[in-house]
Formats: C-alpha cells, sequence, structure tokens
C-alpha cells in the first residue's frame, strides 16, 4: 500500500435485517483513496455508494445494519473497531460530509450564523483539547467565539458567499438552494477535513447552479489540498469534477479507473452499458442502448458476478464465481472474468 | 396526420398567481409563472419545453391541457380553442391530451392496485368493468412492457421505471393524441431512463402521438425533441429545432445552458461558461428578464426594454436584443 | 428494440394474495410493537369478557334488578370476587355486564362522530373557500365550548338515558374528526395522483371517496381508536353525574358514582368499574399506536 493512503477499505461486507429477509447490500467494496485524490463513485439507485460512504463514517443504525466481514482503514487505523465516543471525534477532526437536499440539513429556526458557530465551536472545542493543555490555560470564551465568528466569516467567503458579514445573520429560508448547499459545504468545512464526502451535492440543483457548485468544490480542493470522495448518479458530474472513478453495481466496485481513461476504454460490461445509455448527440431515435433487466434482489443476489444475469457476455464462470480485481492498465482494475487469464 | 395545421398551438398563454401579504391578505402583486407565451406543436412532433425550476415550464404544460386555469390565452387544440370550452366539454376533451408525471410513485394512488388504476380511465369514460376491462388492462400493461402478474400489485412493489409505465398505460387507456410529459425521467437511473425512453418513442410512432415535453435535461431534450423552446422566468427566450439549438444556440441563457450540461465526452471540451447568481424569485419590472445574469455585453436596452420573440432565420426565433429583427 | 420488463417473474399472484401479502406485512410491524401487541391481548380479553360474560358472571340477576340488601357492602371475598355495593349486587357481576354496555356505547359514538366528522372534514378540505369557511367556522362554534358541558347540556336537553348520552357525546365529539380530516385532504388534494385523476376526467365525488379519502383513512381510524376509550370515559363521566344510563343497567361510570359516598372505607365499590375503564381506554390507546403501520401498506420495513 502506498504510503500517501488515507482511506482503504477493504473487502467490506454490509447487510440489513428485513422483513423480506436479509439484504446483503455491501458484498465485498475494495476502494482506496489517496491524498489529494478526487473520486467519483458512480452507480445507480440501491448500488450501495451512499452506504460505503456512511460505513466510512459509520452513521449506520445498527442494527437493523450490520458490518459482517472487511476494515476500514483511515491513516492506517480501523475505523470500524473505535468505540463510539472515539468514532464522534474521529468524525469532528477527520471529516466533513455534504448531503443531496440543501433544504433539510439547516435548521430553519438558526440563523446562518448561529449554525456555522456551533459547527465551528463544536471542532474548536475536540481540537483544542490538546492544544489548551500544551498552552496551559483555557482561551476566555468570549475570546473563543470571537476567533470562531472570524473563522466563519473566513469560510463563507472561501465558500463563495457574496457579503457574508451581512447575510450571515439571515435564516435559511432566505437563502436559494445553491447558497444553502454552500453553506453545507462551509459547514462541512469547519473542521479542516481530511477527507470531504459529497453525497449527491448537485442532484437537486438547477444544472447552471450544478455548474456553480462543482467549479466551487474544484476551487476548494486545489486551494485547500482537499480529498473528495464524491457520490453521484450523473457520469456527467464525474468527468467534470473528478479525477479518479469507481463505478459500483449492487454492492460492489466493478472498474476502478481514471475519469478519461474509463470514458474513453470502459472495461467492464456495466460501465459500458451505462455509458452507451445516456441520451447524446449521436443516439439515434427509439435505440438508445439500455441494460436489460433490473437490479437485483439483494435479499437473494444472483451468485458469482452480480451482474451476469443482465449481462450480455456471461460466461459460466460467471454464475459460479465472484471476479476479482485485474488490472489492466496503469490504475485500471476491472473485477470481470473477461479480463481475468483464465476465463 | 392528414394536414399540415398542427395539433396543438398556444398563444399568449399567460398564468399569474397572486402574491398575497400584508393586512387582511389582500393581493400585493403577481407572480407571472407564464407570461405571454406562445408556441405550437405539429402532429406527432415533439416540443422539448426546457428550463430550470421557476421557469414556468411545468405550469405552462399543465395550463394547455387546463389542469391549471390559465389567466389569459388562446389555446388550440385540433382547431378548437380550449379556452372557450365549459367545464363539461372540456372533460371530455381531456381523453385526448394526457399528462405523464415526474415522481411516478406519487402520481399512483398507493391504495389502488396497478389492475384498478390502469381500469379507472376504461370505467369513467367507456363504463368498462369486469372481464372486458381487464382484458384491455393486460393489453395495455403489455404495451409499455410490464406482464399479467403485475395486475394485482401495487405501486410500491414496483421500481420507478415500472411505476412510469404503469402512469403511461394510464395516460394511454383513453388513447389520447397529445401526451404531456412533466420531466417523465427526472427521477430515473440512466438505464432505466434510457427503457423509458425508448417505449415513449416506440408508442409515438405506433399510436402517432404528439408529445409536449417538458424537462431541464438538454441531454435527454436532445434525444426526444423535434423542435426545443427555451424557457427562463415565464418566457420563452429561444426557439428552433433541435440542431439548431444545440449547434448554434443564440440566446445567451441558451448557450449558457448548453455549456453546463455535464458531458462525458473527453473530446468534448468546450468551453464552458458559468452563469452568476440565480433565477430570484421575481422577474424585474422592466427589461430582458435575464439581464441580470446574462454573460454577454449588455446593450442600455436590456435593462429598460423587454426584447420581443423575433425570427432570425427559418424556425429560429430569439428573444434577445443582440439579435434584432431583420 | 424489444423491451424488457424488469420484474422477476412471480406468477400466481391474485387480488387475494397481494391483499394478504400487505396485510403480513402490516402484521410483521405490529407484532414488533410490543406495546400495541399488549394493548391488542387486553382487548381481545376484554371482548371476549363482554360476549361471555352472562354465561360466566356468578350473579347475571344483580345486573337487571335483582338486590339483595341483607349482603349489602361486603368486602371482596371468595364469594363475590369484588365485594357487593349497597344494595347488596356483586360487584364482579356488574362490572363484567357492563363491558359489553361500554363497548356499545364507545362503538356507536365513534362511528357517529367520524362520520359527521368525516364528512364535513373532507367537503371542506376539498372543496375549499367559502364552503371550507362556513364548515369550518361551525366546527369552530363547537370547539369552543368545552366539550364536557356541552355534551351535558345535549343530553340533559334529550332527557337522560343511554341512548341520548350516545347522541350528546358523538354530538360534542365529531369537530376533532373534522379538523383532522381537513387537514389530510388538504395536503393529499395536492398530490400528483389526484391531479392525474382530475385529468382522468372523474368528478368529485370519485376523487374525494376514492382517491383522497381513503390514504386518509389510516390516521382517522388510528384517531378513532384512541378516542374510543375516551369516548367510554365521557360517557361514564355523564353516567357518574346521572345523566346516563338509569339503574339498575350496569354502567360503570354510574356505578362509580354510588361508590364515591362509600370511599375510601368501603373502597372496592368505586374501584373495580374505574380499574375496568381504565384497563379499557388503556389497551386502546396502545392498539392505536400500533394500528398506524398495519394500515399503511406504503410503509414497508
Amino acid at each position: 500500500m502506498p504510503e500517501d493512503t488515507l482511506l482503504d477499505i477493504q473487502d467490506l461486507h454490509l447487510q440489513f435485517k428485513t422483513f423480506d429477509g436479509t439484504a446483503k447490500v455491501l458484498a465485498g467494496v475494495n476502494l482506496s483513496m489517496r491524498r489529494g485524490d478526487v473520486l467519483g463513485l458512480v452507480g445507480e439507485t440501491g448500488c450501495g455508494k451512499t452506504m460505503t460512504a456512511l460505513s466510512v463514517a459509520r452513521l449506520i443504525p445498527m442494527p437493523p445494519g450490520e458490518i459482517t466481514r472487511g476494515r476500514v482503514l483511515f491513516n492506517g487505523e480501523d475505523v470500524l473497531l473505535k468505540s463510539d465516543d472515539e468514532m464522534q471525534q474521529f468524525r469532528a477532526r477527520h471529516l466533513g460530509m455534504i448531503f443531496q437536499d440543501p433544504v433539510t440539513n439547516l435548521n430553519p429556526l438558526f440563523s446562518i450564523r448561529e449554525q456555522l458557530m456551533d459547527a465551528v465551536l463544536y471542532r474548536q472545542e475536540i481540537n483544542g483539547r490538546a492544544a489548551a493543555r500544551w498552552r496551559g490555560f483555557m482561551p476566555s470564551v468570549r475570546q473563543k467565539r470571537r476567533e470562531a465568528f472570524a473563522r466563519v466569516v473566513d469560510l463563507m467567503r472561501l465558500v463563495g458567499i457574496p457579503e457574508a458579514e451581512r447575510r450571515i445573520h439571515e435564516y435559511p429560508h432566505q437563502f436559494s438552494g445553491g447558497m444553502r448547499q454552500r453553506v453545507l459545504i462551509a459547514m462541512a468545512l469547519a473542521g479542516d477535513p481530511d477527507l470531504l464526502i459529497a453525497d449527491e451535492p448537485t442532484t437537486a440543483l438547477d444544472v447552471t447552479i450544478q455548474a456553480q457548485i462543482l467549479r466551487l468544490i474544484r476551487q476548494l480542493v486545489d486551494q485547500l489540498h482537499l480529498t473528495v470522495l464524491l457520490i453521484t448518479h450523473n457520469l456527467g458530474v464525474v468527468a467534470r469534477t473528478c479525477e479518479r472513478v469507481a463505478v459500483m453495481y449492487a454492492g460492489r466496485v466493478v472498474e476502478e479507473a481514471p475519469v478519461a481513461e474509463l470514458f474513453r476504454n470502459p472495461q467492464h460490461p456495466y460501465t459500458q452499458g451505462l455509458i452507451k445509455a445516456l441520451p447524446g448527440k449521436h443516439t439515434a431515435r427509439g435505440e438508445l442502448q439500455n441494460i436489460p433487466g433490473t437490479i437485483p434482489n439483494l435479499n437473494d443476489p444472483p451468485p458469482g458476478c452480480r451482474f451476469h444475469p443482465r449481462c450480455a457476455q456471461v460466461m459460466d464462470v460467471c454464475r459460479r464465481e465472484v471476479p476479482g480485481m485485474v488490472t489492466i492498465g496503469p490504475d485500471h482494475h476491472v473485477y470481470c472474468h473477461l479480463h481475468s487469464e483464465t476465463p | 396526420m392528414t394536414n399540415g395545421s398542427p395539433l396543438l398551438e398556444v398563444r399568449h398563454l399567460k398564468k399569474y398567481f397572486p402574491i398575497r401579504g400584508g393586512f387582511l391578505n389582500r393581493r400585493v402583486g403577481d407572480l407571472k409563472a407564464v407570461d405571454d407565451v406562445s408556441f405550437s406543436v405539429p402532429r406527432g412532433k415533439t416540443l422539448g419545453l426546457v428550463g430550470e425550476s421557476g421557469s414556468g415550464k411545468t405550469t405552462a404544460g399543465k395550463c394547455v391541457i387546463r389542469l391549471i386555469e390559465p389567466t389569459a390565452g388562446e389555446i388550440y387544440f385540433d382547431g378548437v380553442d380550449l379556452m372557450t370550452l365549459s367545464d363539461r366539454e372540456m372533460r371530455r376533451r381531456r381523453l385526448d391530451m394526457q399528462m405523464i408525471y415526474q415522481s411516478p410513485a406519487a402520481s399512483l394512488n398507493g391504495r389502488m392496485t396497478i389492475g384498478q388504476i390502469i381500469a379507472e380511465p376504461l370505467w369513467i369514460h367507456e363504463r368498462l368493468r369486469g372481464r372486458q376491462a381487464k382484458e384491455r388492462v393486460m393489453e395495455l400493461l403489455h404495451v409499455v412492457g410490464l406482464k399479467d402478474e403485475h395486475y394485482y400489485r401495487y405501486p410500491h412493489e414496483f421500481s420507478g421505471g415500472q411505476q412510469q409505465r404503469v402512469g403511461i398505460a394510464r395516460a394511454l387507456a383513453v388513447n389520447p393524441r397529445l401526451l404531456v410529459l412533466d420531466e417523465p425521467t427526472s427521477a430515473l437511473d440512466v438505464s432505466v431512463q434510457a427503457q423509458v425512453l425508448n417505449l415513449l418513442q416506440r408508442l409515438q410512432d405506433e399510436f402517432e402521438l404528439t408529445f409536449l415535453f417538458i424537462s431541464h435535461d438538454l441531454g435527454v431534450v436532445r434525444h426526444m425533441c423535434d423542435d426545443v423552446a427555451l424557457m427562463y422566468m415565464g418566457v420563452i427566450v429561444e426557439v428552433a429545432d433541435f440542431e439548431t439549438i444545440f449547434e448554434e444556440p443564440k440566446h445567451p441563457y441558451t448557450q449558457a445552458l448548453i455549456s453546463a450540461i455535464p458531458e462525458i465526452d473527453p473530446a468534448a471540451s468546450r468551453e464552458e461558461i458559468v452563469l452568476q447568481g440565480e433565477l430570484s424569485a421575481r422577474q424585474p419590472v422592466q427589461g430582458c428578464p435575464f439581464a441580470p445574469r446574462c454573460p454577454a455585453n449588455k446593450l442600455d436596452i436590456c435593462e429598460t426594454i423587454r426584447p420581443e420573440l423575433v425570427e432570425i432565420q427559418e424556425g429560429h426565433q430569439v428573444a434577445c436584443h443582440l439579435y434584432p429583427a431583420p | 428494440m424489444v423491451e424488457q420488463s424488469e420484474s422477476p417473474v412471480q406468477s400466481q399472484y391474485t387480488l387475494a394474495s397481494a391483499r394478504w401479502e400487505n396485510f403480513r406485512r402490516g402484521v410483521y410491524r405490529f407484532r414488533r410493537n410490543m406495546l400495541s401487541m399488549v394493548g391488542l391481548g387486553i382487548l381481545v380479553v376484554i371482548i371476549i369478557v363482554a360476549v361471555i360474560a352472562p354465561i360466566i358472571v356468578p350473579y347475571p340477576g344483580d345486573a337487571t334488578g335483582d338486590v339483595h340488601p341483607l349482603d349489602r357492602l361486603q368486602a371482596p371475598s371468595s364469594e363475590h370476587y369484588f365485594g357487593t355495593d349497597k344494595v347488596g349486587r356483586d360487584i364482579f357481576s356488574r362490572v363484567l355486564m357492563g363491558t359489553g354496555l361500554a363497548l356499545q356505547v364507545g362503538t356507536v359514538i365513534i362511528l357517529l362522530a367520524a362520520g359527521i366528522g368525516v364528512t364535513i372534514g373532507g367537503v371542506g378540505g376539498y372543496f375549499g373557500g367559502w364552503i371550507d369557511d362556513i364548515l369550518m367556522r361551525f366546527t369552530d362554534i363547537f370547539l369552543t365550548v368545552p366539550a364536557l358541558i356541552l355534551a351535558i347540556a345535549i343530553t340533559a336537553a334529550l332527557g337522560r338515558g343511554i341512548i341520548n348520552t350516545m347522541i350528546g357525546i358523538a354530538l360534542v365529539w365529531w369537530p376533532g374528526f373534522a379538523r383532522l380530516t381537513r387537514s389530510l385532504v388538504l395536503s393529499l388534494r395536492e398530490e400528483p395522483f389526484v391531479e392525474a385523476a382530475r385529468g382522468l376526467g372523474a368528478n368529485h365525488a370519485r376523487i374525494l371517496f376514492r382517491h383522497i379519502l381513503p390514504n386518509a383513512v389510516s390516521p382517522i381510524i388510528v384517531k378513532m381508536s384512541t378516542d374510543f376509550g375516551f369516548a367510554v370515559l365521557t360517557a361514564a363521566a355523564l353516567g357518574f353525574i346521572g345523566l346516563g344510563a338509569q339503574p339498575p343497567t350496569p354502567e360503570w361510570g354510574a356505578m362509580i358514582n354510588d361508590g364515591r359516598a362509600y370511599f375510601p372505607d368501603e373502597w372496592w365499590v368505586a374501584t373495580f368499574p374505574g380499574m375496568a375503564i381504565f384497563l379499557l381506554v388503556f389497551s386502546l390507546n396502545l392498539l392505536g399506536d400500533g394500528l398506524r403501520d398495519v394500515l399503511d401498506p406504503r410503509a414497508r420495513r
């Protein structure tokens, strides 16, 4: 493993107990990110992309969820072994998260200032425990608040909110969708996170606003050397924002490659299907390629490769064995029997 | 497709919603959701009505079939002005025009089985029930690619794509001629979206349907539509056939919107125009509604006079002062 | 291109099996809620008791007019499990015999109140405008007068007796249902499936009764089950002040009233009917919470 690996998910298995049985939501997810990576995690509804991210933050309710196997190494430490208290601190110190819906993630009863101050002060408190001991005294509450306020205004400027000093006293309903998403990004950045997890950050926004937010994320990456895990179902968003892509299908990563390589030279049949299904300039009337069938029932997933019932190039071995990772180019990995040496 | 006149022609359509406030909830102003919009859809063709949220495209679509009562305007459907019809006549006329909704789950009554949902229009209009109705429903299920055994299921047991197929089957039950499709695939995954789009085009050919296709996704619009009308804050800013719109967009808003489509084609590295600001809730009282965000070199009159939609080429209309009438 | 259907094939699917499947899911969710199960358990026992009371109680005649002055005010014993009252009637027999009456009273009141309330609230919420204004102001008038006092006034005006009590209570009970139904209808009216029905040419009655109200039914049923207990309680209160069932009908409220004079020395006279009321109200409240889950086919978990 290279030394600058920040996040390394190994063979992660997650299941949920429901009335219909046990849903094997994640079945051996492998994913690693280096510092400074901007990785797009793409896949369709129910493929487990959000669940993977929530597992890293340990935000999955257990029960009914249960991680049955695997490790999530963050800076070499296994996140899954931490106690709940440690996890709380870990999240505050190392993780920043933004979600799809900028409306429900802000409390309408508090001003933007109060909500951002809370985020900053909480992070300061957690990070400040060691610092205060080192300095030998606790800074007065007022000074702390003053520092926090300055930081909040800085954050608002950083995420491109005009007239930060004035708008900070406003309430969420006075902000538009795009501006709210910026506030949430500011909140996520409050603790100088090592890893920013962005779960469908632009899905609820209009295209022109989406373009603004994506550009902001790119700027922040350059400015703050952020590591970003961008979860989306939109391949175009990935193409515009990320350096690497991992494609997930039914609880497993099926292909991983640099962005340009993946779109130029997709190797997994599912990735190929996904790209061809996009309506574009050259698609003919009524003849959009589609992937036949539907995503499998995770309570009773197909054996072997989970994509085999929908795959046009299915072989016998696909029905029996889970495909392992095959490296077919620099940084280009695919999990498919078509590419293993002994098909 | 017997004659050349368009199936649907909308002239000067307006829908104002009152803004209430102040003492005793008085009407203090109007939200001009649709402000003097005109367009027409030829028989068997697809017109794309494109815009961002708040542009008034959905309101316009619902006004056309009078699911929302327009404030003013003329809507000619097959030569008849719908605005002159009584409620009773309109109810019968509605059979010719049906709507497909954005959220397939919410547009189906969760307390009814699929069979009951699709059979409902048959009962309302033809008093069909029992065996006859069931046979027709089964037929419709097959037409949209569903199976017999789906008849007795409830909507929540279906995936989004299947729910949308049910919505389509219900709309087809009355043999409509016009379908108003309100973002029919925006809630679906790409591979399912492809299935539904293919289905829609197949049905269009098979049943000679005319589509009013409302969407914010220009990629889908490019694939689906013959003509495209772009809306911004309740007005149409540009109309042309889809090739012209995508190859030679004229209005600065159209240009920005097209550049904002996230494309995956690595070769298509275009210049990206990122618009400043956002759609505000109210239009400027005068001038071009797009002026506050316009990245182009603005003229003085942009702030003071609202540009009219003018034809700059055969079939290509733009509402922008940069393109004065020839 | 051939259209592919998306679903795994499941044959032998019928309407009955679809309903049964939904019901089973509901029961599963219901059973995961311990308290609802307790509520249901108590209620089932109460209903069984109500049905078989005339057979199992030791002195059935005590509920219909027998008196035994010599045995008055005896403490609970193996002969009289709950003791006896001021005229020597066996309280155990009377409490059990009163169960059926209490259930009937609750059922009638709730059905009547829900019927009036759902109609008024549904119509007001659906049509809106001046119809809504008139109906809701009418509802407000009922809400401004304290319910119990109004019920007492109406019952007193109609004359004593159990039937008049039920009418009186139902007439003050419906505004709650009207308000609830109206709020549900107001939000459901904006749902796309309602608009779709309108687009298909459905008339008002069809939209209201086929599309809107079926989707409003679970909160209403939940309210019916929780209100049931309170309705019984209110009927008991009216019985307590002498407006309800007339002697010798074994009505719990009236029995508590009888026992009032002998409290606390002869505590059993009032306590056992009181506990019966408590048990019934309690079980229905627990049940109401659990019902919410069973009734909604969309809530999957």
